[in-house]
Order: C-alpha cells, then structure tokens, then sequence
C-alpha cells in the first residue's frame, strides 16, 4: 500500500463507506428508470465512484482504484445516454460495488482481493457500447513517459486518458514531494487531495521508491509522488494548486504518450513501430487515432474480453438456488458489517449538550463536595437533586447518541428482494415507510438477520410467481411493505406482503405430520394459535416447506432471537390474500424496566418484558388454588391452570422465611431443596384426603415447619403458618410459547436497570442473561425466563397436555355445579368501602406516588410513557367517601373510546373469580352500577363508560348514538340468565340503538326466536346458562334452516380459550366479553352489516 | 538504545501471593489492581464452584475466581488478609481470590525456568515458568491458562 497513513486511511474509508452508504437504493432506481433515470441520481453514483477512486489513486489502493475506475466508465456511460441501465447492467454494477465495499471495509487487504471478474464484466460494459471504431481503445494500454522520450512513468489504457481529456482538459505529470511539499507544511494528505480533486481528476499516483532515501537514513529527506492530473486548469495555475514550484508540473503531450511495448501476445511487433499521431490538445473524440490498425492490433484481445463478460453475465442471471442462498448470506455479512462500525456519526448538537450537562455534573459535584465538609445538609440534598436530574439527563442524551435510523438496515432490503425476485423468476415490490425511526446501535445489529430472514421468506414463500398470481386475479407484481414506526416507548416494524398468506388448516396438518401436536389439541386450538404453530421448534427446519405452508423456515429462531432483544412477533394472516408480521422492539437494551424479586437473600430482576403479572395467593386460598398435575405444581388462574417453577429450588438457593410472631427472617432449615419434594419422606399421618395435590410440606417432619410452603394451608388449623406470610408469591413469565409461574420469596419493586453482561466463566448459567448493579452497589443477576424453564425441564406442550388433561377430566367431574364466576378487581376508595370493577376491562394497574400528579386544565393527570393519562377518582362522579389523603396510589388504567384513563385507588387491589349476584337497585348511583357482597363485604360495582361519560361526555359520541331512536338499527334477541348482566347489557345496547328482547336461558330464546323471527336481526347470547346453554342454543339455531342465516355473538365473563373454540365449532360468529360494550356494539354492527350485505 | 529495550523484555514483574502454602506470581503487566473486596460478593447459582461469586467493580461486573479451588488446591479462607486481584483476561477483567498477598519481585526472565508437570499439586501447564529465590520457589501463574475452563468450553 502506498499511505500507511492510519489517520488518512481511515478518514478515506469513512469517506467511501458514506459514498456508498445509498448506493444499492439508487442503482436499483437507475435500473427502474431506465433510460430516463433521474440524471442527478446517476449523477450522485458517478460522483460517489469518482471520489472513491480518487482516494484510492492517492492511498495507492490499486485495486479499489482499478475497480472503482471501471465502475466509473460504466456510469459515465449511462449518463451520457450511451448505454442503457438494464437489469443485467445494474447487476454488474452492483457487484462491483459490492466488491468495492468488501475492500474498502478490509481496506488493508484489499490489494490481495480478486477483481478480476468484475472488472471483465465492467471492461465488457463499456466495450459493448462503444462504437466499433472505439472499442480497442478500452483495453489498449499506452505508457505515460515521464518527459519526451524518457523512462515510462505510469502505465493506463488509452480509453482512461481520452475520457479524461474530454471537454478540455489537460494531462499533467506532477511530481509532489510528500516530505516537503505535504508533510512539512502541516497539511493532511486527505485535506490535500480534497483539494485537488475538487478542480481536476487524480488519474494515477506512484511513489518514486527509488529516489526515496536509504533504510539508513533516520528520516528520508524526500517521498517524491508522482501524479497524473487531469484537468482543465492552465498550467500556469497548476503549481499553485498543488503549491509546489513550476518545474514539478509539466504538461502530458501526446508525444509523451507511446503504446505498451512488451505486452499482449500475438501483437503485430511491426506496428508498434509507426508513429503515434501527434495530438496536441488530446481532443476527446478520438478521431485522430488511427482506427484501422489500433481494431486490428487487438481484436483478438477484445473478443477474449468480451467472451469473458458475456460469461460473467450469464453466471450472474443464472443464479442456482444455492447462489441464492450464498448471496443472500453475503448480504447479511454485509449489512452486520456495515452495522457494527467501531465509529459512530453523531450530531454535533448533541455532543454540545453532553458538554454542558458534563459542566452541570462538575459544578454539582464541586458543591456536594464543599457542602460535605461543611456539613450542610440543605446544601448537600439540592446537589443530590440537581445530581439526579442532570443523570437522568445525561442517560437520556448518551442514549440519544447511540441511536441510528433503521434505514440502515432497511435499506439494504430493495437489493435483497430485487436479486431474490431476479433468482426466482417473481416480480416484486418493495415499499419502505419509517426509514427514519430510530433505534439504539446494538438493536439495529442484532435485528438485522432475524429482518432479512422474514423479508427472504415474504419474497420466497409469500409472493406466488407472477402466473399464478394472474391467474388469481391479483397484480402480477407482489407486493411487500416494510414499516416502522414509534409507538408508546416501543419500536413496532410490520412486514406485510400480499401473498398467498397462512393457511391454519394446512399448518395443522403439516405439525400433526411432524409429530409437534396431537389431533386432541388441535380440536382445542384458535385459527391464531394455529397459525402460530410454525413458530414451535422443528416446525420447518427438516426440509424446506414452500409447498406445504409457504412459510416458516426457522421461523422459531426468528421469534427466538427477537424475543432475546425484550421483543414480540405476531402473524396475523389470511389464506390467499395476505401475511402480515408485526415485530415490536424497546428502544434500547441497555436499560430496561425489570420487576426485583428476592429469593433466601439474594434479589433478582426479571425484564418486565417477560413478565404478565404478579401474582399473590393467600394462605387460605393455597390449598385450592395449588395442585400438582402429575410430577409438577400448578396454579389456578382464571380457569387455567399454570405450571409453577420455583425458583429457589432451580438455583439451589436456601428459602428464607419470615417468622410469623417475631417478624425475623429465618433461612428454612431444609438445606436439600429435593428432600421437599420426596413424598417417599412423607410421615404417613400428613397424607390426607387429596392425594393428588400433593405439595412440598408434606415431606418436612414437625421440627422442620418452620417454613412457608405451597401446601402448608392443608396443615391443622392450629399451624402457625396459615399466617398470611405464608401466602405465596408467583410472577407469571413467559417467554414464547413458554408460560410459567416463578415461585419466589417476596416480590419487590419494579425498577430500570441497566444491563450488564455476565463474564465469561459464567456462560454455563443459563438461568441468567446478565447482571445489574442496585442502588447498594451490590449486583443483581437478571433471570433468563427461558433458560430457567429449561431448567425445570418445563416442556411447553407436555406440561399444557397433562393440564389441559387435568383441567377436561376435573370439568367432567364439577360439571354442572360449577357456577359461572366473575372475573373483578377488587380494591378500595376510603379505608370501609370496598368496589370492584370488571377485570376485563383493565388495561393495567400502575402504583404511583401522589407527587407526580400534576393539575392541568382542572383535571388530573400523570405523564405516562410519553403522554398525559387523565386520572379521576371515584369522589369525583358518586357519592362516595373522597380518597384519603396518602404517599401511594394504585392507578387502574382503563381504556374507553379508544384513550386511557386512570382511575385512583386506594393500595391494595386485587382479583378474584367469584359467581355474584348484583342487586342493581340498592345503592345505585351514578358511576355504580349496583352491589354485591364479595368476601363477606359489601361491594360497590363501578360502571366506568358511565364514569367516563360523566368526565368526559365528548369521549363516548361516537359510540353512544344518543340521537339515535332505540329500536333503529335493529332488533336483538338476547339470552342472560343473570337478571343483572341482561338489565346491563341491555341498557346498552338500547343505547345503542337497538331493541331487544330479554330471554332468561336458551330454552326461553328458542322460544321467543320461533315467536319473533321476522323482527329478529342477530341474537346475542350468556354461554352458561341452565335448561339450554348457549353452545347448545347456538347447535339448535344453526342446524335449523328456517334459522341458520341468524349470526350469533356469544357473551362471556372471560371466556377460557377452549369455550371460544367450541363456540367457533357450533357457529358463534364472534365472541365479546360481557361489559366491554364498546366492542360489544362494535361487533353487532359488523355482524348486521355483514347479515345485510 | 537497542540495550535498553533489551533489558526491559528480559526482566520481569511479579506480583506474589499465597494460595494456602504455596507461593505464586503473576506477571505485573496481567493486573489491573488488588483490592480487599473479598466478601460480600453476589453468589451466582449454578455456576462453577471456582467462581466465588461477581461484584462491583466501578460499574463493570467482574466475576471473581477462587484461585484455590480452580487449581484443584483448598478454597480459599476469605479474611483480614485474603485479596482480590483482579487480572486481565482475554476481554475481561476477572478478580482472583487469593490467602496473602506477599511482595513485588523483579527478575530476570534468565532466571525463570519452565515449570516442571506438577507443581506443588498443580497441574504444570497451568504456570509459564517457575522463579527459584533465594528461599522458595515461585510459580509464575499462565493467567490465560489458568482461569480457562480446561475442558475448551470457556
């Protein structure tokens, strides 16, 4: 290499890497263009080419300069209009860019990469279009000699010096002393080539080696450069340019320029000795040369090249799959190389603001500092404050600065489908939108491969070849779009293509082949976890499934590795028509909002983004809510039931317990975590009558109780452990299609943490993804939700299998008696009264503390995620004991008319499954829909549409219809047998607009459909219901003709998975949960615009 | 101007340190700083019984390495006079717990020879060489070696 400069060179390949940063994108719009591609793209390629190669004269980069010279020719070609920019064109420009990138990014190997073919195909290019008289010229060579019959100095074709002097130019010889003339003079070389290249062209640089001194000189005295410079400056001007004296520059003649003696075989020896017509301005078309004999001395030299490229081209067009494959790999080499840059670009602004918090920082600190020694307290805590906001600052704009837009990802994309489509034979079109959302630098790179593989799959699997695609009546040309967009402190990306899409049925029959499910867990399976079957494991990795599903080749590894980035997949698709996959990302990794919990005495953090809920059994509710499904516990949730893990047992941590009477933490005494679950230790006497839910205590003997255990609630009454410390703690994980419950000790609070990774000697600990260091300055290891799952050797579908099992078997048995349970949320206003609201329409509950409440406008609100959520209490709209006076809050977030309110509550709330029976007459009031009595006590029930409406009337127009006469828009029939439910839903659907006729059960509605048939447009049905249920109404209505075309939504109090799928089986069309009424009226609009059509 | 480079690669800075009774060195350019944070270090489960636990170290987690217990000698007894050196090793910084630590030495590389298949118990390859003073016998610890997995899955 000439310039082993590493200042220079580096600036060089920031420079090129920028240049070509666009280039893909632009190519691929010249080759859209075709001849009327924008000249001032093809402009900015041929500009980007040109300054590469110009900085590749200077650093002695011969090959980069040799390609990026080729490349040059081609452009200069397509911007002159001489060639056209067509598919096979752009091609090879795109691989010599390629080839280009690859060096300039291992620039100090890059002389010992292969150029060969590319510059054959480029040389091919060029020749191709040249007028016959012309094209020898692109391979002859001719020698620059250093002055009128003197020794040769540089070497080139005849073609590089014709285009170089068109229009004017001059060819100079300059010979630049780099010791004197650059190093000496304090420039830069860069600087110095800037300048030059700005008013001409470097054609050729040479270091003279020999004139440059001995290794025995300490410091040669002299680097002498040669160069060849075109340009169109006079010559009087060019040493000032180059600041270097008149006798360094000295005009190329064309005496100065003979043919190339000693190369090419089979050369007329003879012809190289007629003269060289003289040219003295070198005037650019060429005419003077002589034509006949230069054709003649080298057609055989260019039928050999031409015969090369046209080999080359036909490699390129006819990519096998394998190509395919290998290209697309290269592809994604390249993007992480692009992407994991050891420099970054940030905005000067930014930096700016950095110094001025740095200087905050420093001004803060020197006051804590003084106020230390001086022992002032006031002082010392508005440091500690002015500290904390200028951290919280500084975290947010170094944050800033690693973020890059996810166009640099995305926009690698058009190449990759364009060369994909190419290799398939499918027309495709790639849309981009958000190219400028921005996502921190480490998430960029790790989401490039799971990206490209989902883009590969839409193009390969997704878009039908174009006949097919004519035949279905669809545009020839698919379609795919890539977006990004912001959205609440989340990054979500959607993929979407206008393929052949999913089909479930064809999915489900390709995993039952492959052994995934069993035909039982199908029949108990939705069209969405159908389709989500091509995310398990070993779905698709044996062979490839274009034929089967068109989907899914290692779609589990995708989904994996997302979800290590704290981010979720879901595939929305539709057979035939669309695949739509929606990726939603945080912003950064490297803090995240994580729950703390402890074990014995060590804390852990799990990543909220794992985490669903917490969960807190009470002692009493321990024994029926914890069973054991065969060798693994389980918890009752919402009808569910849900493997438990416990942690302390995973990690082989000894338990801690809190004493009961005296309030000290104790460790358990049972040092071996596996003696707990030995039932063969079990006294014979503690084993009682529920063999089945055998749980942990059983195996301790009496001198052991000093514990907190799943099971102790089955103990006598007198245990002390039916204490309420001796609930259970459990976070409800999941990670995939893992879901589980971590048993811990205490649950702690939630916390940003900043992840640190975990060295290398801990690799083994798959429990754990990394560490972070708590405000104590102790460390904290994060746990690894799917690891630990791993651990506990929690087989996802076994373990759903045996519940599933457990929970069919159990309904079997209960049956009948069961009596259909609410879901609520239990939790308090003044310390007496008790409310509760419908669980299903909690968005989420939030604990806060009173001071970030701020009045605006009259109203409430807290800033949450980046907007104001309004908050209201309950004060505000009933009449009801105002909300005392404290520190904490829990904020039940409620979405209505599509925004978000929080209503505050008193600590604690909590959910419970219970049957109630509301009395809707006693206490009603605005804002309260009636009462229940829930554990024993009274219990207000919150009606939060008419809450809101109370607040905010104008939130709640489009939905209300008030104008609307009831009965308008239709008749209802509707089956409740909770007089309560049906007066409420009723209520609203007159509000509606609708009339309805109230059957108690199914019986009764069967009834009263024969009896009003006419006027019925949709029935709305309870699904437990006695004498007739619904799915038993559902049967009757649909296998009668008179009725079939009747379109039924099912109302639940959140109904369990496998209802919905029996539901589906008998012909609900659709199923609402019983309070939401927004989507309830929704949904009976669609219907009946739908029964209409 | 050439001697001088000479001499500098051909002596060499030990640090010295008691594992139980057997004195070792490490070569000064491998460590970043002894400190005393002996105790008090976060236990990670299921990890390899050598590592004693991670800690704190300005921000950066460092797990710490019971030197004792890695050679297969008696773990280390955390005390008034253990330390926690912390190395450089491959990208990361690691602390090893040592008993003691005893005294900077500077020697000639002349004197150091390769260190026999056993040392006091301990495998030979994990030393670069053993330094034979005047009372003892020092062997100098190959850090890279020692604190690898040995079994190639490090």
């Amino acid at each position: 290499m000439l310039i082993e400069d590493e200042e220079s060179l580096q600036m060089y390949v920031e420079e090129s890497l920028e240049h070509m940063a666009n280039i893909e994108n632009n190519l691929l719009a010249i080759e859209q263009g075709g001849d009327n591609a924008d000249p001032e793209i093809v402009n900015e390629v041929f500009r980007a080419a040109h300054s590469i190669k110009g900085g590749a004269g200077l650093m002695g980069l011969h090959n980069i300069k040799e390609l990026s010279h080729k490349v040059e020719n081609v452009l200069g070609m397509v911007r002159d209009h001489r060639i056209t920019p067509d598919s096979s064109i752009i091609s090879i420009v795109l691989a010599a860019f390629d080839k280009l990138y690859e060096m300039v990014n291992n620039i100090k190997e890059s002389e010992s990469f292969d150029i060969a073919e590319e510059v054959v195909s480029l040389t091919g290019l060029a020749t191709a279009s040249l007028p016959a008289s012309r094209k020898p010229d692109m391979a002859s060579m001719v020698n620059i000699l250093r002055e009128e019959g003197g020794e040769p100095a540089f070497q080139l074709a005849r073609f590089d010096i014709d285009e170089a002097t068109k229009g004017g130019s001059y060819v100079y010889l300059v010979a630049w002393d780099l010791m004197m003339d650059v190093h000496d003079q304090e420039h830069s070389l860069m600087d110095m080539m800037r300048s030059v290249t700005s008013s001409g062209d470097i054609l050729e640089t040479k270091i003279e080696i020999e004139s440059v001194g001995t290794l025995d000189e300490a410091t040669p005295a002299k680097i002498p450069l040669l160069i060849l410079y075109a340009s169109r400056i006079g010559q009087d001007i060019i040493p000032s340019l180059f600041n270097v004296g008149s006798e360094q520059v000295r005009p190329v003649t064309e005496a100065m320029i003979v043919p190339v003696a000693d190369e090419g075989a089979g050369r007329d020896e003879s012809l190289m000795l007629e003269p060289e017509e003289p040219e003295p301005d070198l005037s650019p078309d060429g005419a003077s040369t002589d034509e006949l004999d230069d054709s003649g001395i080298l057609s055989g030299d260019e039928s050999l090249v031409r015969a090369d490229a046209a080999e080359a081209d036909e490699g390129l067009m006819a990519q096998s799959e394998d190509e395919q494959v290998a290209a697309e790999l290269k592809g994604i080499q390249q993007i992480k190389a692009a992407m994991s840059q050891k420099t970054l670009r940030v905005d000067v602004k930014l930096l700016d603001t950095l110094m001025v918090l740095a200087g905050e920082m420093v001004l803060s600190r020197n006051q804590l500092l003084q106020s230390i020694s001086r022992d002032e307290t006031k002082v010392i805590a508005s440091a500690a404050q002015r500290i904390n906001m200028v951290t919280s600052e500084l975290q947010d704009v170094i944050m800033r600065t690693r973020m890059q837009s996810i166009g640099n990802i995305f926009n690698k994309f058009p190449r990759l489908v364009r060369d994909m489509s190419q290799g398939l034979g499918k027309k495709v079109e790639l849309t981009l939108e958000g190219t400028d959302v921005e996502l921190d630098k480490t998430i960029i790179e790790a989401i490039s491969e799971p990206l490209t593989h989902l883009i590969r799959n839409a193009v390969d699997h997704g878009i039908e070849p174009p006949g097919r695609r004519a035949n279905l009546g669809k545009n020839p040309i698919g379609k795919i779009h890539l977006a990004a967009l912001h959205e609440a402190g989340q990054v979500s990306i959607e993929i979407t293509d206008d393929g052949k899409g999913i089909d479930p049925d064809v999915i489900v029959s390709s995993a039952l082949q492959k052994g995934l499910i069993t035909k039982r867990q199908v029949g108990g399976m939705s069209r969405t976890e159908k389709v989500d079957l091509i995310l398990l494991p070993g779905f698709s990795t044996s062979e490839r499934v274009t034929d089967i599903s068109g989907r899914g080749v290692g779609m589990d590894v995708v989904k994996t590795n997302l979800e290590k980035l704290g981010g979720t997949m879901e595939i929305n698709s539709e057979a035939g028509q669309y695949t739509t996959i929606s990726i939603k990302l945080p912003l950064t990794l490297a803090i995240i909002p994580s729950q703390l919990v402890a074990v014995g005495n060590e804390k852990f953090a799990i990543p909220q983004v794992n985490l669903d809920e917490l969960l807190r059994i009470p002692a009493d509710q321990v024994k029926e809510r914890i069973e054991k499904v065969g060798d693994a516990a389980v918890v009752r949730l919402r009808g569910r039931l849900l493997p438990l893990v416990d942690l302390a047992e995973i990690l082989g941590i000894e338990k801690m317990f809190v004493h009961p009477e005296n309030g000290g933490h104790y460790p358990e005494r049972r040092t071996r975590v596996a003696d707990r679950r030995s039932l063969r230790h079990a006294p014979p006497g503690e084993s009682d009558d529920e063999p089945d839910t055998d749980e942990t205590a059983e195996s301790e003997s009496e001198s052991e109780s000093e514990s907190r255990k799943i099971a102790e609630s089955r103990r006598t009454g007198e245990d002390r452990r039916f204490h309420a410390t001796s609930a259970v703690n459990i976070a409800v994980v999941f990670q995939g299609n893992i879901r589980y419950g971590l048993v811990v000790d205490r649950l702690l609070d939630s916390e940003e943490i900043v992840v640190k990774p975990l060295g290398s000697h801990l690799k083994q600990c798959q429990e754990f993804t990394g560490a972070t260091i708590m405000g104590d300055g102790r460390v904290a290891l994060i746990i690894d939700v799917a690891g630990v799952a791993y651990s506990a050797e929690l087989n996802t579908l076994e373990i759903s299998e045996k519940v599933q099992k457990h929970a069919q078997e159990e309904a079997e048995q209960g049956g009948a008696e069961t009596e259909e349970a609410t879901s609520l949320l239990l939790f308090n206003n003044g310390p007496e009264e008790q409310f509760a609201v419908s669980l299903a329409l909690v968005e989420r509950i939030e604990s806060i503390q009173t001071s970030v409440i701020e009045y605006v406008g009259g109203r409430k609100v807290m800033q949450y995620r980046g907007g104001a959520l309004p908050l209201f209490s309950l004060g505000e709209i009933a009449n009801v004991k105002p909300l005392p006076d404290t520190k904490e809050l829990e904020v039940i977030v409620f979405q209505v008319g599509g925004r978000e309110i929080g209503l505050m509550v008193n600590p604690p709330v909590d959910s419970i499954d219970v049957p109630i029976h509301i009395d809707e007459k006693a206490l009603k009031q605005p804002g309260i829909m009636g009462s229940a009595i829930i554990n024993h006590q009274t219990t207000l029930i919150v009606d939060i549409f008419e809450a809101v409406k109370t607040l905010y009337p104008d939130w709640l127009d489009g939905l209300t219809h008030k104008q609307v006469i009831t009965g308008s828009k239709g008749t209802l029939l509707f089956a409740e047998d909770s007089d309560f439910f049906r007066r409420q839903v009723k209520g609203f659907l007159e509000d509606g607009g609708y009339r309805v006729i109230e059957a108690k059960d199914g019986k009764d509605a069967w009834d009263l459909l024969q009896q009003n048939a006419e006027m019925v447009d949709l029935i709305i049905t309870d699904i437990e219901m006695p004498n007739m249920d619904g799915f038993q109404l559902t049967e009757k209505i649909k296998s009668s003709d008179a009725y079939r075309h009747f379109s039924v939504i099912a109302l639940t109090s959140l109904a369990g998975e496998e209802d919905i799928v029996k539901g589906k089986q008998v012909g609900i069309a659709d199923y609402q949960i019983k309070m939401d009424r927004e989507k309830l009226i929704d949904s009976v609009e669609r219907h009946l615009a739908k029964g209409r059509a | 101007m050439q001697s001088e480079l000479i001499t500098k690669e051909d002596r060499i800075e030990l640090i010295t340190f008691y594992i139980g009774n057997a004195l070792c060195g490490i070569d000064i350019t491998d460590i970043q700083e002894i400190n005393k944070q002996t105790t008090n270090l976060t236990w990670v489960p299921k990890s390899p019984t050598y590592v004693a636990g991670v800690l704190n170290l300005r921000g950066m987690i460092v797990t710490v390495v019971d030197i004792g217990e890695k050679l297969g000698l008696s773990p280390i007894q955390p005390g008034k006079s253990s330390r926690n050196i912390i190395v450089h090793y491959n990208e990361e910084l690691v602390g090893i717990l040592v008993d003691s630590v005893s005294e900077v030495l500077s020697s000639d590389t002349e004197n150091i020879e390769s260190a026999p298949a056993n040392l006091g118990g301990v495998q030979g390859d994990f030393f670069c060489g053993v330094l034979k003073t005047e009372h003892s016998l020092i062997g100098i610890l190959d850090i890279q070696k020692a604190l690898s997995d040995g079994l190639g899955d490090a």
